[in-house]
Protein backbone atom coordinates (compact mmCIF):
# COMPACT_ATOMS: atom_id res chain seq x y z
CA UNK A 1 0.00 0.00 0.00
CA UNK A 2 1.39 3.36 -0.81
CA UNK A 3 2.28 5.79 1.85
CA UNK A 4 -0.26 8.72 2.56
CA UNK A 5 0.72 11.66 4.80
CA UNK A 6 -1.79 12.54 7.00
CA UNK A 7 -0.67 16.39 6.75
CA UNK A 8 -2.84 17.70 3.62
CA UNK A 9 -0.42 20.13 1.67
CA UNK A 10 2.47 18.72 3.85
CA UNK A 11 5.29 19.32 1.17
CA UNK A 12 3.65 22.62 0.66
CA UNK A 13 4.60 23.96 4.16
CA UNK A 14 7.94 22.23 4.55
CA UNK A 15 9.17 23.83 1.17
CA UNK A 16 7.51 27.34 2.66
CA UNK A 17 9.36 26.81 5.78
CA UNK A 18 12.65 26.00 4.42
CA UNK A 19 12.07 28.80 1.41
CA UNK A 20 11.87 31.49 3.35
CA UNK A 21 14.55 30.85 5.88
CA UNK A 22 17.12 29.95 2.90
CA UNK A 23 16.27 33.07 0.83
CA UNK A 24 16.09 35.03 4.40
CA UNK A 25 19.63 33.39 5.06
CA UNK A 26 20.97 34.17 1.48
CA UNK A 27 19.74 37.74 1.58
CA UNK A 28 21.27 39.07 4.76
CA UNK A 29 24.88 37.64 3.71
CA UNK A 30 24.55 39.43 0.26
CA UNK A 31 23.49 42.68 2.53
CA UNK A 32 26.57 42.17 5.04
CA UNK A 33 28.88 41.36 1.41
CA UNK A 34 27.34 44.31 -0.03
CA UNK A 35 28.03 46.77 3.05
CA UNK A 36 31.33 45.22 3.01
CA UNK A 37 32.58 46.00 -0.38
CA UNK A 38 31.30 49.47 0.63
CA UNK A 39 32.83 50.26 3.31
CA UNK A 40 35.82 49.20 1.33
CA UNK A 41 35.05 51.30 -1.45
CA UNK A 42 34.81 54.43 0.49
CA UNK A 43 37.74 53.80 2.52
CA UNK A 44 39.67 53.60 -0.62
CA UNK A 45 38.45 56.69 -1.94
CA UNK A 46 39.30 58.23 1.41
CA UNK A 47 42.72 57.00 0.92
CA UNK A 48 43.35 58.80 -2.09
CA UNK B 1 40.82 39.99 -0.36
CA UNK B 2 41.92 40.01 3.09
CA UNK B 3 39.23 41.88 4.09
CA UNK B 4 36.80 39.83 2.89
CA UNK B 5 37.85 36.78 4.13
CA UNK B 6 34.98 36.15 6.40
CA UNK B 7 32.59 36.98 3.65
CA UNK B 8 34.04 33.77 1.89
CA UNK B 9 33.36 32.19 5.72
CA UNK B 10 29.83 32.85 5.90
CA UNK B 11 28.97 31.55 2.54
CA UNK B 12 31.06 28.09 3.28
CA UNK B 13 28.82 28.11 6.81
CA UNK B 14 25.50 28.76 4.19
CA UNK B 15 26.49 25.84 2.28
CA UNK B 16 26.92 23.23 5.65
CA UNK B 17 23.58 24.49 6.43
CA UNK B 18 21.98 23.15 3.19
CA UNK B 19 23.63 20.11 3.55
CA UNK B 20 22.70 19.85 6.83
CA UNK B 21 19.15 20.03 5.35
CA UNK B 22 19.57 17.93 2.89
CA UNK B 23 20.77 15.00 5.06
CA UNK B 24 17.91 15.71 7.41
CA UNK B 25 15.77 15.11 4.21
CA UNK B 26 17.93 11.91 3.22
CA UNK B 27 18.54 9.70 5.86
CA UNK B 28 15.66 10.37 8.50
CA UNK B 29 12.55 8.67 8.71
CA UNK B 30 9.01 10.09 8.61
CA UNK B 31 6.95 10.68 12.00
CA UNK B 32 4.60 8.24 12.99
CA UNK B 33 2.06 11.02 13.67
CA UNK B 34 2.74 14.03 11.73
CA UNK B 35 4.29 12.31 8.59
CA UNK B 36 6.40 14.71 6.67
CA UNK B 37 5.65 18.13 8.28
CA UNK B 38 7.44 17.27 11.23
CA UNK B 39 10.70 17.99 9.11
CA UNK B 40 10.17 21.72 9.72
CA UNK B 41 11.64 20.94 13.28
CA UNK B 42 14.96 20.80 11.77
CA UNK B 43 15.12 24.83 11.05
CA UNK B 44 12.56 25.46 13.40
CA UNK B 45 14.61 24.37 16.62
CA UNK B 46 17.83 24.99 15.30
CA UNK B 47 17.24 29.08 14.64
CA UNK B 48 15.53 28.99 17.80
CA UNK B 49 18.41 26.75 19.80
CA UNK B 50 20.70 30.03 18.41
CA UNK B 51 18.17 32.80 18.84
CA UNK B 52 17.29 31.81 22.71
CA UNK B 53 21.02 29.88 23.49
CA UNK B 54 23.88 31.36 21.42
CA UNK B 55 22.71 34.84 20.82
CA UNK B 56 21.05 35.17 24.23
CA UNK B 57 24.38 34.19 25.78
CA UNK B 58 26.83 36.65 23.34
CA UNK B 59 24.10 39.70 24.09
CA UNK B 60 24.43 38.87 28.00
CA UNK B 61 27.86 38.42 28.49
CA UNK B 62 28.61 41.48 26.26
CA UNK B 63 26.07 43.56 27.89
CA UNK B 64 27.55 42.44 31.76
CA UNK B 65 30.68 43.45 29.95
CA UNK B 66 29.46 46.56 28.55
CA UNK B 67 28.29 47.89 32.08
CA UNK B 68 32.25 46.71 33.62
CA UNK B 69 33.97 48.35 31.38
CA UNK B 70 32.00 50.60 28.47
CA UNK B 71 33.53 50.64 25.24
CA UNK B 72 32.03 51.44 21.74
CA UNK B 73 33.65 48.11 20.42
CA UNK B 74 31.65 45.87 22.78
CA UNK B 75 28.60 47.86 22.18
CA UNK B 76 28.73 47.04 18.88
CA UNK B 77 29.19 43.22 19.96
CA UNK B 78 26.33 43.41 21.90
CA UNK B 79 24.26 45.23 18.97
CA UNK B 80 25.35 42.27 16.64
CA UNK B 81 23.90 39.90 18.81
CA UNK B 82 21.17 41.78 18.89
CA UNK B 83 21.05 41.64 14.77
CA UNK B 84 21.63 38.23 14.28
CA UNK B 85 19.59 37.54 17.24
CA UNK B 86 16.10 38.79 15.49
CA UNK B 87 17.19 37.08 12.63
CA UNK B 88 16.92 33.31 13.98
CA UNK B 89 14.06 34.63 15.90
CA UNK B 90 12.07 35.84 13.18
CA UNK B 91 12.75 32.66 11.46
CA UNK B 92 11.73 30.70 14.97
CA UNK B 93 8.56 32.44 14.42
CA UNK B 94 8.12 32.10 11.18
CA UNK B 95 8.29 28.33 10.27
CA UNK B 96 6.92 27.77 13.88
CA UNK B 97 3.80 29.66 12.43
CA UNK B 98 3.56 27.21 9.39
CA UNK B 99 4.54 24.50 11.62
CA UNK B 100 1.14 25.42 13.53
CA UNK B 101 -0.61 25.99 10.62
CA UNK B 102 -0.24 22.43 9.52
CA UNK B 103 -0.39 20.78 12.85
CA UNK B 104 -2.96 22.68 15.11
CA UNK B 105 -4.98 24.47 12.42
CA UNK B 106 -4.20 28.01 13.40
CA UNK B 107 -0.96 30.32 12.22
CA UNK B 108 -1.15 32.11 15.11
CA UNK B 109 -2.83 31.71 18.54
CA UNK B 110 -1.58 33.76 21.77
CA UNK B 111 -0.11 30.73 23.65
CA UNK B 112 3.03 30.81 26.70
CA UNK B 113 5.35 29.86 24.19
CA UNK B 114 4.67 32.01 21.02
CA UNK B 115 3.71 35.32 23.32
CA UNK B 116 7.31 35.21 25.06
CA UNK B 117 8.61 34.39 22.02
CA UNK B 118 7.27 37.06 20.06
CA UNK B 119 8.06 39.37 23.23
CA UNK B 120 11.54 38.30 22.52
CA UNK B 121 11.54 39.71 19.00
CA UNK B 122 9.54 43.28 20.23
CA UNK B 123 12.89 43.59 22.89
CA UNK B 124 15.31 42.67 20.34
CA UNK B 125 13.74 45.67 18.21
CA UNK B 126 13.69 47.95 21.08
CA UNK B 127 16.97 47.77 21.33
CA UNK B 128 17.75 48.49 17.80
CA UNK B 129 15.46 51.02 18.12
CA UNK B 130 17.09 52.28 21.45
CA UNK B 131 20.85 52.01 20.02
CA UNK B 132 19.93 54.29 17.29
CA UNK B 133 17.96 56.98 18.80
CA UNK B 134 20.85 57.44 21.83
CA UNK B 135 23.60 59.31 21.21
CA UNK B 136 27.23 58.09 20.94
CA UNK B 137 28.91 57.89 24.42
CA UNK B 138 28.87 56.28 27.55
CA UNK B 139 25.44 56.98 28.40
CA UNK B 140 24.21 55.03 25.38
CA UNK B 141 26.17 51.81 26.61
CA UNK B 142 24.76 51.83 29.87
CA UNK B 143 21.41 52.08 28.77
CA UNK B 144 21.83 49.55 25.80
CA UNK B 145 23.93 47.11 28.21
CA UNK B 146 20.93 47.37 30.53
CA UNK B 147 18.79 46.72 28.14
CA UNK B 148 20.69 43.80 26.77
CA UNK B 149 20.66 42.19 30.12
CA UNK B 150 16.88 42.52 30.20
CA UNK B 151 16.07 40.85 27.09
CA UNK B 152 17.83 37.81 28.26
CA UNK B 153 15.92 37.33 31.62
CA UNK B 154 12.88 36.53 28.86
CA UNK B 155 15.14 33.90 27.73
CA UNK B 156 14.34 30.87 30.47
CA UNK B 157 10.90 32.20 30.67
CA UNK B 158 10.68 31.25 26.90
CA UNK B 159 12.48 27.69 27.86
CA UNK B 160 9.78 27.32 30.83
CA UNK B 161 6.56 28.47 29.39
CA UNK B 162 5.59 24.81 28.29
CA UNK B 163 6.00 23.03 31.69
CA UNK B 164 4.83 26.92 33.38
CA UNK B 165 1.84 27.45 31.51
CA UNK B 166 -1.03 24.94 30.16
CA UNK B 167 -0.24 25.03 26.18
CA UNK B 168 -0.52 24.28 22.66
CA UNK B 169 3.34 23.76 21.75
CA UNK B 170 4.97 20.26 22.70
CA UNK B 171 6.60 20.06 25.67
CA UNK B 172 10.13 19.79 25.66
CA UNK B 173 11.94 17.07 23.74
CA UNK B 174 15.44 17.31 23.68
CA UNK B 175 16.67 17.92 27.26
CA UNK B 176 13.68 15.96 29.35
CA UNK B 177 13.85 14.35 32.58
CA UNK B 178 13.32 10.30 32.22
CA UNK B 179 15.36 10.20 28.57
CA UNK B 180 14.44 11.34 24.79
CA UNK B 181 11.32 10.61 23.36
CA UNK B 182 12.70 10.87 19.85
CA UNK B 183 14.37 8.22 17.51
CA UNK B 184 18.06 8.54 17.20
CA UNK B 185 18.11 9.16 13.50
CA UNK B 186 15.99 11.87 13.74
CA UNK B 187 17.90 13.16 17.41
CA UNK B 188 21.41 12.87 16.00
CA UNK B 189 19.73 14.57 12.75
CA UNK B 190 18.27 17.60 14.64
CA UNK B 191 21.87 17.75 16.33
CA UNK B 192 24.03 18.17 13.97
CA UNK B 193 21.23 20.92 12.46
CA UNK B 194 22.05 23.14 15.53
CA UNK B 195 25.54 22.71 15.38
CA UNK B 196 25.77 24.06 11.69
CA UNK B 197 23.42 27.12 12.46
CA UNK B 198 25.73 27.90 15.45
CA UNK B 199 28.12 28.10 13.13
CA UNK B 200 26.49 29.88 10.44
CA UNK B 201 25.32 32.34 13.37
CA UNK B 202 28.79 33.01 14.60
CA UNK B 203 29.71 33.43 11.35
CA UNK B 204 27.31 36.26 10.75
CA UNK B 205 27.92 37.79 14.17
CA UNK B 206 31.64 38.18 12.87
CA UNK B 207 30.70 39.71 9.66
CA UNK B 208 28.40 41.92 11.42
CA UNK B 209 30.81 42.87 14.06
CA UNK B 210 33.79 43.46 11.84
CA UNK B 211 31.28 45.47 9.30
CA UNK B 212 30.42 48.00 12.32
CA UNK B 213 34.12 48.71 13.30
CA UNK B 214 35.12 49.01 9.56
CA UNK B 215 32.19 51.75 9.11
CA UNK B 216 33.33 53.32 12.83
CA UNK B 217 37.18 53.56 11.61
CA UNK B 218 35.95 55.14 8.34
CA UNK B 219 34.04 57.48 10.06
CA UNK B 220 36.45 58.62 12.34
CA UNK B 221 39.34 58.80 8.82
CA UNK B 222 36.85 60.92 7.48
CA UNK B 223 35.97 63.62 10.19
CA UNK B 224 40.01 63.70 10.87
CA UNK B 225 40.24 64.24 6.80
CA UNK B 226 38.01 67.34 7.39
CA UNK B 227 39.20 68.63 10.81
Amino acid sequence: MDYVDPIKNASFYIYLSYGLSGFLFCAVLTWLAVCRINILAFRKALEK
Amino acid sequence: MRESKDILAGLIGLVLVFIGWWYAFSFTPVDAQQGAVYRIIYIHVPAAASALGLCSLGLLVTSIWGLLKPSEKILQASRSWVEVGLIFTTITLLTGSIWGKSTWGTWWTWDARLTTTFLLAILLLAYLLLYNSLRQGKQRIRICSVLGILICVDVPIIYKSVSWWRTLHQPSSIIEQGGRTMDPAMYNALLLNIFLIAIFSTLLWMIRFKNLRLHDQMTQDSFEGVS
